[in-house]
């Protein structure tokens, strides 16, 4: 059920941002080795599908081909080098349930946003990017398309996404499964507040053939609350009422569970060896792409 | 510290509301509904703090306490909590509540000054007493003001005289405690310097005198008094009314014998400002006489009287003619008694003469017969003690020569009493030969007269009947009387009765009692309009209520309650 408003195209892709996203691009392009990944299979090892070897990170390379595994461990971002590019689709399946409209400042509006980041990246190294959007059901938005002339396309069909409804992650993602696309990389954008929980998620993606890409959109709220007093909460997406007297005891305990979802979330993220990059929603997106592509860096 | 409420109610009610703010803290609160993108972490949090708790949590401790810190100052503030006085001096306020305050608007204007010298005075340590026929407590110690702005409501000068003097003494104990306490008279009556003087050291009188003077020009009724009719008729007696005022040519009286009116009686003024009206030979039947004075003046307490005549009826006495050379001179001389051949109400009589069966009888016996020398035979319901008792003066025995009589018989004279069906009095017949002289004493024709008036119980009766004089049951009775539904009975002690009005003794018989203005009562309704006997004393500090300090108090932490609660920090 659709209950927040849309947000259009002028307001998610303001100028500034798409220059922002241009020079996040360049960024990208500034690739000693690498450049479309397809163009790199002779001499270069890449994200091909046989592994060979590691290496680290480099501004400008594929981030498809990051070891999220080495990187939670050691803190260091690399690559894993395979005998062979391939044209490896980039899937963006972005959240457009009632909870990410719901704010002041949506987070549909970061997670749109960031689609259209990665998507515009992804494009212009001629890769394959398909877009999906996700609530109580999955819809393919846009099929796998290359060229760099779809990006714009791609900012207009992100801004005509309505929300729909409450989160199911089981029921997007059997969809998804049904399409029966190509391996490749699944980016999930999304602020992964499935009623069912994290087990959802868990049974929802970790029967995903593509490789993962998490993108929790978190606020600081989301852990520390700023509400006070009795209130009775109502969930925007179930409509379900929850009775709570704020106190510091009970904000304590909603600390615990968010930390306890949350590391359940980068357990399932490592044993499924999936990647995670958690996008804060009340600062400025680029910087924090940004922080990744050129710094090889990225403080989860 | 001080309070209206008392501090037993202070804390009952602080402890009150303390148990009603937790109740309601326990009450299920009203939820504020919020919109979130997820409850996902709340439901954890919150279903993991019901398992643990048997009953919802007292919530918010510390603001209940807040609150409860609000309601208790409000409480205070509503309780005048107040600091005390400390300087330690009690004080006694005695309002005089008698006739002699009934003049213009005395009494009003005694009443409003008192209430205003209440704030004043430490309300731990006073108390205010109205001085009526009665003294009856306005306010107790510890008690605020308005209890006493309505109890004295209503209260109004009584037909009684001043007994501030009286009620002075009878406080003496508690006032020689060895406190510092200060006698506050509000009256217009003087106190005397012989009671200032028998008061400790520690105890200050002052005045609380209403501001102005009495109402001059007042005229009053100062005695009231009956006795036997100069006449000599024994069924007729004299009545007596003495007014005091400043024109006692110009007084007049309207009287009235049993609701019908009499002649205003024959009149005497003198210099002295008085004015005597005498009713003369009014016939002693038990009717009720009353007296006013014509016209008007500013004291109305003290312009009437009323009084209830004695019955006095001439006692018929068969005479036992053996006896008639000694005793028929003594009952002629007697104007009460009237010698009769039959159908008398008493006998007098030898003991061997059937003269008279069935009549009380003054019996003379023979030695033989009796053994004590005079024998009172009485009621069953008396006491031989008490009757022997009230007999050597009612029998006017402490009047003979016993010595020279138990001389002249050769054995003592005694004196003895017995139970029987009825009074009767035996004497030794003895005692009538000429060589006892107990018949040519004086003391024979009073005992006669007195025996016969002992066996018939004929009553004196009082001069005077007025409140705050002792009245005594003329029949030889323990003194009370019925006050509409109240018997007076002062357990021993005189009784006096304490207003002007109609009474009923024992018996059932009416007793009008009057009241009397005193001395100098015409001079403004007080006595001599002297000034009251006061010390120098200042006008003590009161109580400093804290109501005012304790609003702003409760301002400020209301003002604070609203800053936490727009923080948030207060739900």
């Amino acid at each position: 059920m659709a209950t927040g408003p849309t947000i259009t195209q002028a307001e998610l892709f303001d100028p500034k941002f798409l220059e922002a996203v241009s020079r996040l691009r360049l960024v990208s392009k500034r690739v000693a080795r690498g450049g479309r990944p397809a163009e790199q299979r002779s001499r270069d090892l890449g994200s091909g599908i046989e592994f060979r070897d590691f290496r680290p990170y480099s501004p400008g390379d594929d981030f498809r081909a990051i070891d999220w595994n080495i990187y939670r461990r050691l803190g260091r971002v690399f690559l894993r080098l395979f005998e062979e590019l391939e044209d490896l689709p980039v899937y963006l399946a972005t959240d457009v349930s009632d909870s990410a409209f719901l704010e002041d400042d949506p987070r549909a509006r970061t997670g749109l946003r960031t689609a259209f980041a990665l998507a515009s990246i992804a494009l212009h190294q001629h890769d394959r990017v398909g877009v999906f959007s996700f609530g109580e059901d999955l819809e393919v938005a846009m099929r796998p398309q290359s060229g760099r002339g779809k990006t714009m396309q791609i900012a207009s069909t992100l801004s005509g996404l309505n929300p729909k409804g409450r989160t199911d992650f089981r029921q997007s993602f059997r969809r998804f499964a049904s399409l029966g696309l190509r391996q490749g990389l699944l980016v999930v954008i999304s602020d992964f507040f499935d009623p069912g929980g994290i087990e959802a998620i868990r049974e929802a993606l970790g029967s995903q053939r593509h490789r993962l890409l998490l993108v929790p959109l978190w606020r600081a709220s989301d852990r520390d609350p700023d509400l006070t007093g009795d209130l009775e909460l109502v969930d925007c997406e179930t409509g379900e009422t929850e009775d709570v007297s704020v106190t510091p005891q009970i904000l304590e305990k909603v600390r615990d569970a968010h930390d306890v979802f949350h590391a359940d979330l980068i357990r399932f993220v490592r044993r499924r060896g999936a990647g995670i990059l958690r996008v804060d929603c009340d600062h400025d997106l680029i910087p924090q792409l940004s922080h990744l592509f050129e710094g090889g860096r990225y403080e989860a | 510290m001080t309070s209206l409420f008392g501090s037993t109610a202070l804390i009952s009610g602080l402890l009150a509301i303390a148990g009603g703010l937790y109740l309601l803290q326990r009450l299920r609160v009203r939820h504020r509904p919020v919109r979130v993108v997820s409850t996902l972490f709340w439901r954890a949090a919150v279903e993991e703090a019901r398992a643990r708790v048997l009953v919802e949590r007292f919530r918010h401790p510390l603001v209940y306490l807040f609150l409860l810190a609000i309601c208790a100052l409000l409480w205070f503030a509503a309780g005048g909590l107040g600091f005390e006085d400390r300087s330690g001096t009690h004080h006694v306020v005695l309002i005089d509540g008698s006739q002699g305050m009934g003049g213009g608007d005395r009494f009003g204007a005694t009443i409003a000054r008192v209430e205003a010298a209440l704030a004043e005075l430490p309300r731990a340590r006073r108390q205010v007493l109205l001085v009526g026929g009665e003294v009856r407590t306005l306010l107790a110690p510890g008690e605020p003001d308005r209890l006493f702005t309505v109890r004295s409501e209503g209260a109004t000068a009584e037909r009684a005289p001043s007994s501030i003097e009286g009620t002075i003494l009878s406080l003496l104990p508690y006032l020689s405690s060895g406190e510092e306490t200060t006698l506050w008279i509000a009256s217009d009556t003087a106190i005397s310097p012989e009671l200032r003087a028998e008061l400790p050291a520690e105890v200050t009188v002052a005045s609380l005198r209403a501001p102005g003077d009495p109402p001059v020009g007042n005229r009053a009724i100062v005695a009231c008094g009956v006795s036997p009719a100069a006449s000599g008729n024994w069924e007729l007696v004299d009545l007596l009314v003495e007014v005091a005022g400043s024109d006692p040519g110009g007084m007049s009286l309207t009287a009235s014998l049993g609701g019908a009116g009499i002649a205003g009686g024959t009149t005497r003024s003198d210099s002295a400002g008085r004015a005597q009206f005498l009713f003369s030979d009014l016939p002693a039947l038990g009717a009720r006489f009353e007296a006013r004075l014509s016209g008007s003046d500013p004291n109305p307490l003290d312009d009437e009287v009323a009084r209830v005549l004695p019955v006095r009826r001439i006692v018929s006495v068969v005479l036992d003619p053996d006896l008639r050379p000694w005793l028929e001179p003594v009952l002629a001389a007697d104007p009460a008694l009237r010698v009769v051949e039959s159908g008398g109400d008493v006998v007098v009589r030898r003991s061997q003469s059937g003269l008279g069966a069935g009549l009380p009888a003054l019996e003379f016996v023979t030695r033989e017969s009796q053994e004590e020398s005079i024998l009172l035979s009485h009621s069953g319901e008396e006491s031989s003690a008490e009757v022997l008792e009230s007999a050597l003066l009612g029998l006017g025995l402490d009047q003979v020569d016993a010595m020279e009589l138990a001389e002249a018989a050769g054995r003592p004279i005694t004196l003895g009493a017995r139970p029987a069906d009825r009074r009767a009095i035996g004497v030794w017949e003895d005692l009538l030969a000429q060589e006892y002289n107990f018949v040519s004493s004086r003391s024979f024709p009073l005992f006669v007269a007195l025996s016969i008036r002992w066996i018939l119980a004929v009553e004196d009766f009082p001069a005077e009947i007025a409140a705050g004089r002792n009245w005594v049951d003329p029949s030889g009775a323990d003194a009370r009387l019925r006050d509409g539904d109240r018997m007076l009975d002062p357990v021993g002690a005189p009784l006096r009765p304490p207003r002007a009005g109609d009474y009923l003794d024992l018996r059932g018989n009416p007793v009008a009692v009057a009241s009397l203005a005193p001395a100098g009562a015409e001079a403004g309704g007080a006595e001599s309009g002297a000034a009251i006997i006061a010390d120098d004393v200042d006008s003590p500090g009161g109580t400093q209520p804290l109501a005012n300090l304790l609003a702003l108090v409760v301002l400020a932490m209301l003002g604070a309650e609203w800053f936490f609660h727009r923080r948030g920090e207060v739900p």
